[in-house]
C-alpha cells in the first residue's frame, strides 16, 4: 500500500487521463489496421507511447505543461501542411478518392457494371416492406426482395444499390435453387418461404405477406421511386437480379473480372483487356469509373507550370492576386496615417468618441459586413447606385444644361487641377501634385462618360458586383471594402506609433527651420515606417488570403470561360483553390487544389522571410526606438 | 468609454486655453478641419451600419423598395427570425426549423448563432488552457530544446490553418470512418469492470492512511481509468467472445469526423495555439520570478506556482487572448463551410448566406435584423476591451 500512498491527487488525475487516452488509442488500432493506413497508426502508437513516458516519467516533467497543447498545434496545423504536399503529389479528386482494392472491388463486385448473361432472362420482381416503418430516412432499411425465376425458383432477400461502396455478402434470406451446388446449398440450407412466415392468400405462389413484410403496391412504392433502378439482389448461381421496372427485374452478370498477375479488368463485354494507368483501369482509351488514388510525382506542378489551360488562369489569379494586396495595404495605410495625423492633435476634443466609431468596421464581424455590403452594392437596386445617381455628379451629366456648357465647366476644373499640381511640383511637393493629376484624370474619364460614344453617363448603375459585375467594378468593389474593413487597425496602429515618436525630435526639425511638410517626410515618417513596416507586411500577407471579402462579395465573379479550371475575374488564390476542391463543376479536384495551396504557402514564406529581414534592415538604418 | 482618458486635456492645454481663446478662423485652422474630417470619416465608415440599423426595423423587407428613412417601421424582421423556433426540453432549450414568412424560406438564424458560439467559446476556452500550460513551460520551466521549439512554433504558425483545408477535410473524413467503426461497446462490458476495479481500488484506500480528498481522487480516477481501458480492450472483441451482448452496443463518443461539431472544434484547437502560446509566454516573461522563487522556498509545487501566481496575474492578457480567439473562430467561414454539411449544424457564416438569394428580394430587411444581432455582441466585446485590445497592438509598434 505504500506504493499508493507516494502519489497525491495530481497522479491519479494523470493516470486517468493516460487510461482514456490509450483506451481510445488501443480501440482505434483494429479500425486503423483494417484500413491498412500504416503511417497513421505507426505515429499514432509512437506518439501515444511517447505520450505515456512524458506523463510517468519524473525527467520529462517540463512537456507535461507542453504536449497537450502541441498534440492539437501537431495533428490540425503541422500535419495538415505536410499532408497539402503530399496530396499534391497524388491524383486525388472525387473520381480518384479511393484506393485501389476499394475501386477493384467496385469495379468487378459492385452493381455498377453487370451484362446480361447469355440467356438474359427477364423475371418477375417483388417488393416488400414492414408496414409499420413506412417513412424511413433510408429507404432500403427496411426493404425485401422478391425474385420469381421463368423456371419458378423463389429468391428473397435484402437487395443493396448497384452504386454501394461496400459489396456485402449476398443477403438472401430464402431460399435454394433447384440445382444448386452443395456448398450453395449448404449455406442457405432449405429453408423454405413458409418457414419465414409467408402467407399466400391467394396462391398464386407470390405471398403477400413474409413475417412482418408486406407487399408493396404500385401506390406504396413512393419512397424508393428513385433508387429503383438501382436495386440489386444477389442470386447465388444467377448473377445478380437487377431491378428493371417495379414489377420485372433482369438476371445480370459482372462485366469485369481481376486479374491480379498482370492487374488487369478483363472485359467480358467487349472481351478486351483494361490496362491500370495513371489511377484509372482504361479499356479501349475510355476511363473506367471509379478510380482510385496514388502517388504521381510533381504531375500537378508540371500541370499548373506547362499546362496553358491551367497556367494562364493561374497566372492571371496570381497577378490580381497580388495587385489586391498591395492597392487594399496602400490604400488601408495612406486613410489609416492621414486619420491618424487628423487626430493626432492633443486640443481635438472627442477624440475618444471618434475612436470607438470609427473601431466598428474593423470590429464588426467580415462575414456580415461583406454580405452587407453585397446588398448595398447590388447594381440594379443598391442604395450606393442610388446615391451615385441622386449625386450631382450624375444630375449634372443628365441635365438640360447644354453639352458644351458642361464640357467647358469640366475642362476649365481639370486645367485649374493640372495648374495646381505643376505648382505643387516645383515646390516638391510630391504628394498634393499626385492627387491633383488623379483628380484632372477623374475629370477626364467623366468627361469621356459623358461625350463618349452612346453620350450621357451610361454607367450611373455602376455593375460593381454580380449578377450583372464587370470585371473592372467588381474588382474595385472588392478593394474598397478590403479597405473600408481594415482602414481602421491601420488608424489604430499608426497612432500608437505617432505617439511613440519622441517630440523632441520633431522640434528639433522645426527649430533647424522644416516646413511641416519636411517635418513629415523627414523626420516622422521614417520613424513611423520602423515601427509598423512588420505589421504593414503581416497585414499584406493577411489581405494576400482575405477569402471571405471575395466569397461572400462576389464569390470570384464574374466568371471566366475557356480555360481547363474554373475561375472568375476577382477570384484570388485561396478562393480559386477553394472552388477547386469544393465547388468545381467537375467535383473535388484535391491533388491540383493541394499544389495550388503549397505555392500560397511558398508565397507566405517569402513574405515572412521578407518581414524578418526588412525588420532588421530598418532597424539598422533608424536604430530600434 | 475608456478612451476618454487620451481626449482628456492635457494640464498645459488647460492653462492656455484658459488664457486665451483662439479666434474662430484660427480654431477651424487648427482645430475645426480635424472635426471635419472626423465626420467625414464616420460617414464613411458608418454607412452600411447605418443601413442595417434602418433596414432592420423598416417594414420593406425587399431592397428593391428599400429607403434610408423608413416609411413606416415594424420589429417584424426581428420576430420573423425567430419564427421558426420554438420552446425545448434539453439543452439548448429551444430548437429552430426552416420556416417561411410570405413566400420567403426563412433558416434557423438563432441555432446557427447558438452553434457559432457554443464551439467559439469552447474552442478557445480549451485553446487558452492548453497555451497557458504550454506558454508556462516555455517561460518557467528550463529544458533543453526550448529555444527551438519557440521557433519552430513561429514558423508553424507562419501558415494561417484554413491554408490546408483540403487536408484537413480528407484527415476528418478518414477519422469519421475510422471512429464509426472503432467506438461501440457494450454497456455490461463497462459495468463489470467498473465494479471490480472501483472495489479493489476502494479497499487500497480503505486500508491506507490518507486524507479523505485523496482518498475521493483515487477512488474516481482509477475507477473511471480501469474501466475506460477495460472497455476498449474488451470492447473490440465482444461481438465475436460474447455475440448475446451484442444488442446492448452503444456508441460511447460523439461522431468527430466530417459534418460535426466536435470535428470542427477539434480543429480549431490547433488554430491560433502557438500565437497565444507566444502572446501569453511574452506576458509571463514580464512577471518577476522572484515571486514564484519565493513562494517554492515556502513549499509551493509547480502547479501551485502555476495556478496561484501566474494565472491570477495574467488574468488581463488571459482574457485579451480569449476574447481575440474568440472573435476569430465567430468569424471563421472557410473551414466551417468545408467541414459542416448539415443545415441543423451550421455556424452563423456560412448559415447567414441562405438569406442572400435573389437579389435580397424578401430577405434584406431579415438579413439586416440578423447583421445587427450578430454584430452586436462582438462590438460590445471590442468597446468594453478597447484600451486593451489598442494598447496590445500599439504595443507591438512600440515595441
Amino acid at each position: 500500500m505504500s506504493f499508493f500512498r507516494r502519489y497525491g491527487p495530481g497522479w491519479w488525475i494523470r493516470l486517468f487521463g493516460l487510461a482514456l487516452l490509450d483506451g481510445i488509442v488501443v480501440a482505434l488500432i483494429p479500425s486503423l489496421v483494417d484500413r491498412g493506413a500504416t503511417v497513421a497508426l505507426i505515429s499514432i502508437v509512437v506518439g501515444t507511447l511517447g505520450i505515456n513516458y512524458v506523463f510517468l516519467s519524473a525527467r520529462a516533467m517540463p512537456f507535461r505543461w507542453l504536449v497537450p497543447g502541441m498534440v492539437f498545434l501537431v495533428l490540425m496545423m503541422l500535419w495538415p501542411i505536410i499532408f497539402t504536399v503530399w496530396v499534391a503529389l497524388t491524383n486525388w479528386s472525387t473520381g480518384n478518392f479511393i484506393t485501389k482494392d476499394q475501386a477493384i472491388d467496385r469495379l468487378t463486385q459492385g452493381g455498377a457494371y453487370l451484362i446480361e448473361t447469355e440467356e438474359a432472362q427477364v423475371v418477375e420482381l417483388y417488393l416488400y416492406r414492414d408496414p409499420a416503418l413506412s417513412t424511413p430516412a433510408d429507404p432500403l432499411a427496411d426493404l425485401k426482395v422478391l425474385v420469381r425465376t421463368e423456371a419458378g425458383d423463389l429468391f428473397y432477400g435484402s437487395p443493396r444499390l448497384r452504386t454501394s461502396a461496400t459489396p456485402e455478402e449476398p443477403t438472401l434470406d430464402c431460399c435454394t435453387p433447384a440445382g444448386a451446388d452443395e456448398e450453395t446449398a449448404a449455406r442457405y440450407g432449405a429453408v423454405a418461404l413458409t418457414e419465414l412466415g409467408a402467407v399466400d392468400d391467394d396462391g398464386d405462389g407470390i405471398p403477400e405477406t413474409v413475417g412482418g413484410y408486406a407487399k408493396l403496391r404500385l401506390l406504396d412504392i413512393g419512397t424508393i421511386s428513385g433508387v429503383l433502378d438501382q436495386l440489386v439482389l444477389d442470386v447465388p448461381g444467377r448473377g445478380q437480379a437487377r431491378a428493371r421496372t417495379f414489377s420485372s427485374a433482369v438476371l445480370a452478370e459482372q462485366r469485369f473480372v481481376y486479374d491480379e498477375a498482370t492487374d488487369t479488368l478483363y472485359d467480358r463485354l467487349n472481351e478486351t483487356t483494361c490496362a491500370a494507368q495513371e489511377g484509372n483501369f482504361v479499356c479501349d482509351g475510355a476511363r473506367l469509373d471509379p478510380g482510385w488514388r496514388e502517388f504521381q510525382g510533381v504531375e500537378n506542378f508540371a500541370d499548373i507550370a506547362t499546362d496553358e489551360r491551367i497556367r494562364t488562369p493561374f497566372l492571371r489569379i496570381f497577378v490580381w492576386n497580388v495587385i489586391f494586396a498591395v492597392s487594399v495595404v496602400l490604400l488601408q495605410l495612406v486613410l489609416g496615417l492621414g486619420l491618424a495625423l487628423t487626430f493626432e492633435d492633443r486640443r481635438m476634443k472627442g477624440r475618444g468618441f471618434y475612436r470607438s466609431l470609427l473601431l466598428i468596421p474593423w470590429a464588426a464581424p467580415g462575414f456580415i459586413v461583406i454580405l452587407v455590403w453585397r446588398g448595398l452594392l447590388n447594381p440594379t437596386y443598391g442604395p450606393v447606385n442610388n446615391l451615385l445617381e441622386a449625386s450631382w455628379l450624375a444630375q449634372l451629366s443628365n441635365s438640360t444644361w447644354p453639352k458644351w456648357l458642361v464640357t467647358v465647366f469640366l475642362v476649365a476644373c481639370a486645367a485649374a487641377l493640372l495648374w495646381m499640381a505643376a505648382g505643387m511640383l516645383r515646390r516638391r511637393r510630391w504628394f498634393a501634385s499626385i492627387l491633383g493629376v488623379a483628380g484632372a484624370a477623374v475629370i477626364a474619364w467623366f468627361l469621356y462618360k459623358i461625350l463618349g460614344p452612346g453620350f450621357g453617363l451610361r454607367e450611373v448603375r455602376i455593375p460593381w458586383v454580380q449578377p450583372t459585375g464587370n470585371w473592372f467594378w467588381s474588382k474595385l468593389a472588392v478593394i474598397l471594402v478590403t479597405m473600408w474593413q481594415g482602414f481602421p487597425y491601420f488608424f489604430l496602429i499608426c497612432t500608437g506609433a505617432l505617439q511613440a515618436i519622441p517630440t523632441d525630435m520633431k522640434e528639433a526639425a522645426r527649430v533647424d527651420g522644416a516646413s511641416p511638410f519636411q517635418v513629415f517626410w523627414k523626420v516622422t515618417f521614417p520613424l513611423l515606417m520602423v515601427g509598423i513596416a512588420p505589421l504593414i507586411i503581416a497585414s499584406f500577407a493577411f489581405n494576400f488570403n482575405a477569402f471571405v471579402n471575395i466569397f461572400l462579395l462576389t464569390a470570384g465573379g464574374p466568371p471566366v470561360s475557356g480555360y481547363g479550371v474554373p475561375f472568375g475575374e476577382t477570384d484570388i488564390l485561396i478562393s480559386f483553390v477553394f472552388d477547386l476542391a469544393v465547388e468545381s463543376g467537375r467535383g473535388g479536384q484535391y491533388a491540383l487544389a493541394a499544389a495550388a495551396t503549397f505555392f500560397i504557402f511558398f508565397i507566405v514564406a517569402t513574405i515572412s522571410a521578407i518581414s524578418f529581414r526588412f525588420t532588421k534592415r530598418l532597424e539598422e538604418i533608424y536604430g530600434s526606438l | 468609454m475608456a478612451a476618454s482618458d487620451l481626449s482628456a486635456p492635457t494640464e498645459i492645454t488647460r492653462t492656455v486655453k484658459t488664457r486665451r481663446r483662439m479666434s474662430p478662423r484660427r480654431y477651424f485652422r487648427e482645430i475645426g478641419w480635424r472635426h471635419v474630417v472626423a465626420v467625414l470619416a464616420l460617414l464613411f465608415a458608418l454607412y452600411p451600419i447605418a443601413w442595417i440599423l434602418s433596414s432592420s426595423i423598416n417594414s420593406v423587407n425587399t431592397l428593391t423598395a428599400t429607403k434610408f428613412i423608413p416609411d413606416s417601421t415594424t420589429f417584424g424582421n426581428y420576430t420573423a427570425l425567430f419564427g421558426g423556433c420554438r420552446w425545448d426540453a434539453g439543452f439548448p432549450p429551444f430548437a429552430c426549423e426552416l420556416h417561411t414568412v410570405g413566400q420567403q424560406v426563412v433558416p434557423p438564424i438563432p441555432t446557427f448563432l447558438w452553434n457559432s458560439v457554443k464551439i467559439a467559446i469552447v474552442a478557445s476556452t480549451i485553446q487558452l488552457a492548453l497555451s497557458a500550460l504550454a506558454a508556462y513551460s516555455f517561460a518557467r520551466l528550463r529544458w533543453r530544446g526550448r529555444r527551438v521549439g519557440l521557433v519552430a512554433i513561429l514558423l508553424i504558425q507562419m501558415f494561417p490553418q484554413f491554408l490546408a483545408f483540403v487536408a484537413l477535410f480528407l484527415l476528418l473524413d478518414t477519422m469519421q470512418e475510422t471512429f464509426a467503426s472503432a467506438i461501440q461497446v457494450s454497456l455490461w462490458v463497462i459495468a463489470v469492470p467498473l465494479a471490480l476495479v472501483g472495489a479493489a481500488v476502494a479497499f487500497m484506500a480503505h486500508r491506507s492512511d490518507w486524507g479523505a480528498s485523496a482518498k475521493r481522487n483515487a477512488y474516481i480516477t482509477a475507477g473511471v481509468g480501469g474501466l475506460v481501458l477495460a472497455w476498449a480492450l474488451i470492447g473490440q472483441f465482444v461481438d465475436t467472445w460474447w455475440p448475446f451482448l451484442a444488442d446492448y452496443k452503444v456508441t460511447l463518443f460523439p461522431s468527430i469526423g466530417l459534418g460535426s461539431h466536435t470535428g470542427l472544434v477539434l480543429v480549431y484547437l490547433g488554430g491560433s495555439i502557438g500565437v497565444n502560446t507566444w502572446l501569453l509566454k511574452g506576458f509571463m516573461d514580464s512577471i518577476p520570478t522572484s515571486l514564484d522563487e519565493a513562494a517554492k522556498v515556502d513549499g509551493a509545487t509547480e502547479w501551485d506556482v502555476f495556478s496561484k501566481i501566474i494565472l491570477p496575474l495574467a488574468r488581463p492578457i488571459l482574457i485579451v487572448v480569449f476574447i481575440l480567439t474568440f472573435v476569430g473562430l465567430y468569424n471563421e467561414l472557410l473551414l466551417a463551410t468545408v467541414l459542416i454539411r448539415d443545415v441543423q449544424q451550421f455556424t452563423l457564416p456560412v448559415g447567414l448566406q441562405l438569406l442572400v438569394e435573389n437579389d435580397y428580394s424578401g430577405t434584406w430587411g431579415m438579413l439586416s435584423a440578423a447583421a445587427v444581432i450578430g454584430t452586436t455582441p462582438i462590438l460590445i466585446l471590442y468597446w468594453s476591451l478597447q484600451d486593451r485590445i489598442v494598447g496590445g497592438l500599439t504595443g507591438a509598434v512600440k515595441g
